[in-house]
This record gives C-alpha cells, structure tokens and sequence, in this order.
C-alpha cells in the first residue's frame, strides 16, 4: 500500500507542478464557474418573476397559487456537459503527460528496476490520478452549491447535496476512463505526441460526433423548441407516432449509447433532474432506471483498467 | 517561399495522424449528407403519422414545417463537423508547420540561406492554405457528389455557388485554427502545450463564448437546429448578448446555415456584418504571428551570439 501511495503522491505532485496542466485545470474550473453562474443568474430572474406572480396571486386573493416549477439541481446542467467535453481533455491530457513525462525523464526505467509490479504500478497512477479529478471537481462543486446559495437565493437540501455528490462521483469516473485511454495510447506510441493527437481524435469521435449523430437525428431534434412541441402533440402521441419508427430509433440509439460520454450524461442527468421524466423522482427508483448505463460504465471501467495494465509492459513502457 | 509551402503540404501527408483526421473529416462529409437525408425523410413519415392521429381525433391539422426542404438543406450538419473535426484537424496542420522544422533541425539550415523571416512565414502561410484548400476542395466535391446520388438530380448554378461560398467560409474558419495552432507553435515551442494551448482557444471559441453571449449550453451547441435563448427574456443575456458579434463559433454556424438555405431564423439577417469578427480575427492573429516571428529571430540571434 505504501509502495502505491507514493506513486500516487508522485503522480499528484507532477501533475500540479505541470503548468500547461494547471493552465487546462483553471480554464475548466473558470468555464464551469462561468456556467453555473449564467445558470444562476438565470434562476435569479426566474424566482423573481415567479415571487411577483405570488405576490400579485396573493393580493387578487387567489385561492390557488402554482407550486414554482424551480430545481436547482437543473442548474448543474452546463457543468456537467463540461465535465464532459472539457473534463475528458483534461483526462486525456493527465495520462499523455504521465506517460511521456517518465520516458523523457527516463525514470521508468528506474522504477522497473524496484520490487514494483504492475498492479502497483497501475494502483498507483489510477489512484494519484483520481485524488487530482477529486480535488477538481470539489472545487467545481463546491462554487456550485455557493454560487446557487448565493445568487439563486436557494441552498441546496442534503437530499440535493446527496445527488449532487452522485453525479460528480460518477463524474471522477469517467474522467479516470479518458485517463487510462490517454496514459494506454501514449503508452503504445512510438512518439508520445502521436499518443496525444489520436487521444483527441477518439475523444472527438466518442464525445463530440457519435453523441451529435444521435442528437440531430432525433425526430424531435429538427426544429428549434422540438417538433412535437411546435405540433402541439401531447405525450402519449408522441410515443404512438414514434413506435412507427423503431428501426431508425434503434439505430440513432444505438449510435448514441456506443458512446460511453452518453452514458455518463444519461445517468447524471437523470439523477440530478435535469431530464424532466426523472425529476423529483426517488433516488433508488432513478438508479434502477438508469442501472443499464451504470452497467455500461462499469465495462468500460474494466476494460481500460485492464487495458491500461496490459499496456504498463516494459516494452511499451522503455520505449 | 513557394518551396518551403510545397515541402511542407508533402511532409504533412507523411504524418499518419494528420491523415487519419482527413480521412475521419471526408468519412463525415459522406455521413453528413447521409444524416440529413435520412433525419429529413423520417421527420416528414412523423409528420404524415400525426396528420393520421390527428384526422382520427378530429383536431386541426397543423402545417407541415418540412413542406418545401431545399436540397442544399440536407448537408446542414456540415456547419458542426468543420468546427468539430475540420478544426482540430486545421489547429494540427498549423502547429506541424512550426513544429516538424523544429524536431527535424531544418530550422537552422534554411535560415543559412539566403531566405528573411518574412518569406519564411509566407511560406509556411501558404503552405497551410494549399494543404486547407485541398482538404475544403475535396470536401466540396464530396458534398456535390452527395447532393446528385441523393436528390438524383444536379444542384442547380444557384446552389452551386452557395455551396461553394459556404466552403470558403469554412477554408477562411479553419485557417482561423490553423493559424492558433501556428501561433501556439511559435509561442510555446512545446508540441504538447502548443497543442493544449490551441484546444483551449478552441473551447472557448466553440462552447464558452456561445454559452456565454446566447445562453447555448455546450451540447445544445453542437445541433444545428438549436436557435439561441430568447434575450428578451433574461436581464443577464440582454446584457451578454453584446459579446455575441465576438462568438465566431455561433457566427459562422448562422452564417454557414444560411448559406446552406437551412438557417432557423431564415435569411433575415445581413450576412456581411456577421463576417466582420472573422476577418479582424485572421487580420488580428496573421499580425500576432509575424511579430512572433520576428521575436524569435531577436531570441535565435541572441543565442547564437
């Protein structure tokens, strides 16, 4: 355990002295910090549009005054699509510079020459790795919960604290994933920086164009404000007119859940309320919903752990 | 200065990455067209399924908002997978051009002869375009290509001359990263940060300045058929929405639906004025590279003394 934790330390203490790192670090929290407080601003005005309408209910002595259709937990909605976009990069990034650092430095070579083996090793990188995505991402969270106290004039329930905690743990994860995809395509490239270039060529593939493909060939995607809402289709007619389609809904489906960022949104989405089908719902209910997508997850957990374990060999390593 | 551009455009397709980008960006180009004729031929199938439900519950039947689709409509989501794919691929030429001299030494040795910094820049430049314009060049083709099998008919000279207008937009879009990656390239003489640099400026460009000044969230940015917030709506994006003539991103997606007769809001708008920020900005970075250049002459003289 010893023998992990001060890879991880090492691994820790690199990345925070890397200053294009740090650079890529403060671009996200700034940008995340930037949405959730565009978000908030949002939230403000909304609440004080719907304290007016109360106010006025109240002095017309209206015996029904509307419940505010308000979640804050919604508001988390760009910071999580940064997480995303912003935060695979940055994963991507760590595992390039983890790699390419050791070959340049030439301390691999010195490791290996430790009673170390591999599942050290890999522990503990994955492990220093996720104490940076933790320290990330708490920061993030934590501008959050202020930034919505603050602004939006709403602090968050523990129920809300709870959710929250959910989806960014979820968010570490897959930041790990985009980790181990990096640190494997350096690992097995001749020229580290070719490790990097097709890092963000499959990053552009699995993030960006797969889950657009399925996006834009939603039916409901092809008119500003959807198509069934501009028909005024309620629904359970939406659902019977869809069933006709099931062989291009499959496949635009299908397209989209080949792409574990889809999985990822899909679950936080679901679990913070920002799909209206889920919100408000009980937490274990949405899980169990949302249990294919963990389970999606959780492969590809496996499959790069193991894939990064694979490639931690002297041979890809000394390279 | 015209045989330092052709060194450059024949090293570049040795480099397997750059080639398996253009081959992903072409790949998409097909898919494009494909994406759209198939999304358009099962909205009007859901269209004609509502007017069936509709009839049977005796409600009015709504006007169909795909009756008349222009052909060159189908090729929409282009205006997504230049700045997606096309971009990143523009921001590895730009940074290669800088960078291959570098690690190969050939620096020095060109500089021994009798070439100015000035040429050499122009060079590299111009080798930059050639390598853009043959990629934009091929894509235009395949969209072309792509409009006669699935319309089976030639565009007419009209959507010709959009089409092509629309790929200029895109070639002068991507010299924009070329450029970026160049600078990023001269400025921090590291592969790796040059290339975070330069995504960082991509980022911002593509999903932080849109969010900011139009309330887009970073996903919604990437539907083509995503119409920004309503202003008038919000204090905070009444007041943002200034920014939004710098939000080249959202500009060159309006200005590259419009031009592809697929534009949500129509073709209301004047088109010039949304041009304006993408000209002053490759004005703005082909100054910031030339005077990069010549820092470096200052720098490399200095070391050499």
């Amino acid at each position: 355990m010893t023998k992990v934790w001060t890879l991880a330390r090492h691994e820790y203490q690199a990345a925070v002295r890397s200053k294009s790192l740090v650079a890529l670090l403060a671009t996200f929290i700034i940008v995340t910090t930037v949405s959730i407080l565009i978000a908030a601003f949002t939230f403000k005005s909304k609440l004080a549009d719907y304290n007016t309408y109360k106010a006025a209910a109240q002095a017309a002595k209206q015996t029904y005054i509307a419940a505010p259709q308000l979640f804050p937990l919604q508001l988390l909605r760009g910071a999580i699509e940064y997480v995303e976009i912003i935060g695979s990069v940055i994963a991507i990034t760590l595992g390039y510079m983890s790699v390419a650092r050791e070959r340049s430095n030439r301390t691999m070579q010195l490791l290996l020459s430790r009673p170390v083996t591999t599942f050290q090793l890999v522990s503990g990188r994955i492990f220093g790795a996720f104490c940076i995505f933790i320290s990330i991402i708490s920061v993030t969270g934590l501008i959050a919960v202020i930034a919505i106290g603050v602004i939006g004039d709403t602090w968050l329930t523990p129920g809300e604290l709870g959710r929250l905690g959910i989806a960014y743990g979820l968010s570490v994860i897959y930041m790990l994933l985009f980790y181990c995809l990096g640190a494997i395509l350096t690992l097995r490239s001749r020229a580290p920086i070719n490790g990097l270039i097709t890092g963000f060529a499959l990053w552009l593939l699995i993030v960006m164009i797969m889950p657009q493909i399925g996006d834009t060939m939603d039916v409901d995607n092809q008119v500003p404000g959807g198509l069934f809402h501009a028909l005024q289709i309620q629904k359970s007619d939406e659902r019977a007119i869809l069933a006709h389609f099931k062989t291009y809904e499959t496949i635009r489906n299908d397209i989209e859940i080949a792409s574990i960022e889809k999985h990822y949104e899909r679950f936080n989405f679901a679990v913070t309320g920002i799909k209206d089908q889920y919100n408000q719902r009980p937490l274990a209910e949405v899980v169990s919903a949302k249990r294919a997508d963990l389970g999606w997850l959780g492969g590809a957990v496996i499959v790069l752990f193991g894939g990064l374990a694979m490639s931690m060999r002297r041979k890809y390593i000394t390279r | 200065m015209i045989s330092i551009a052709l060194q450059y455009a024949r090293s570049l397709v040795r480099e397997k990455t750059v080639v398996v980008l253009m081959l992903m960006l072409f790949g998409i180009t097909i898919a494009s067209s494909f994406i759209g004729w198939s999304s358009h031929h099962t909205v009007i199938a859901a269209y004609n399924q509502t007017i069936l439900t509709f009839k049977s519950s005796g409600k009015v039947i709504p006007p169909n908002p795909f009756a008349t689709q222009p052909a060159l409509s189908i090729l929409k989501n282009m205006v997504i997978y230049v700045p997606l794919v096309g971009a990143l691929l523009a921001i590895i030429i730009g940074q290669i051009s800088v960078m291959a001299d570098n690690v190969a030494g050939t620096t020095k040795l060109i500089f021994s002869r009798p070439i100015s910094r000035r040429d050499y820049l122009a060079g590299k430049l111009m080798g930059i375009s050639y390598v853009l314009l043959a990629i934009i060049s091929i894509c235009l083709s395949t969209s072309v290509v792509s409009l006669l099998i699935i319309n089976s008919q030639l565009p007419s000279v009209r959507e010709l001359a959009k089409l092509f207008l629309f790929y200029v937009l895109s070639f002068c879009y991507l010299l924009f990263f070329a450029l970026v990656g160049f600078l990023a390239a001269l400025v921090t003489r590291s592969q790796s940060l040059a290339l975070l640099g330069a995504l960082a400026v991509w980022i911002v460009v593509s999903f932080v300045i849109p969010q900011f000044a139009s309330g887009v969230s970073p996903v919604a940015s990437l539907n083509p058929a995503t119409a920004p917030v309503d202003a008038t709506q919000s204090a905070f994006f009444r007041t943002t929405q200034i920014a939004k003539p710098l939000s080249l991103g959202e500009e060159y997606k309006s200005v590259g639906l419009k031009l592809l007769d697929a534009s949500p809001e129509g073709d209301r708008t004047s088109t010039l004025p949304q041009l304006i920020p993408l000209a002053v900005s490759l004005v703005g970075i082909t100054f910031l590279a030339r005077r990069r250049m010549n820092l470096l002459t200052v720098h490399e003289e200095t070391l050499n003394d």
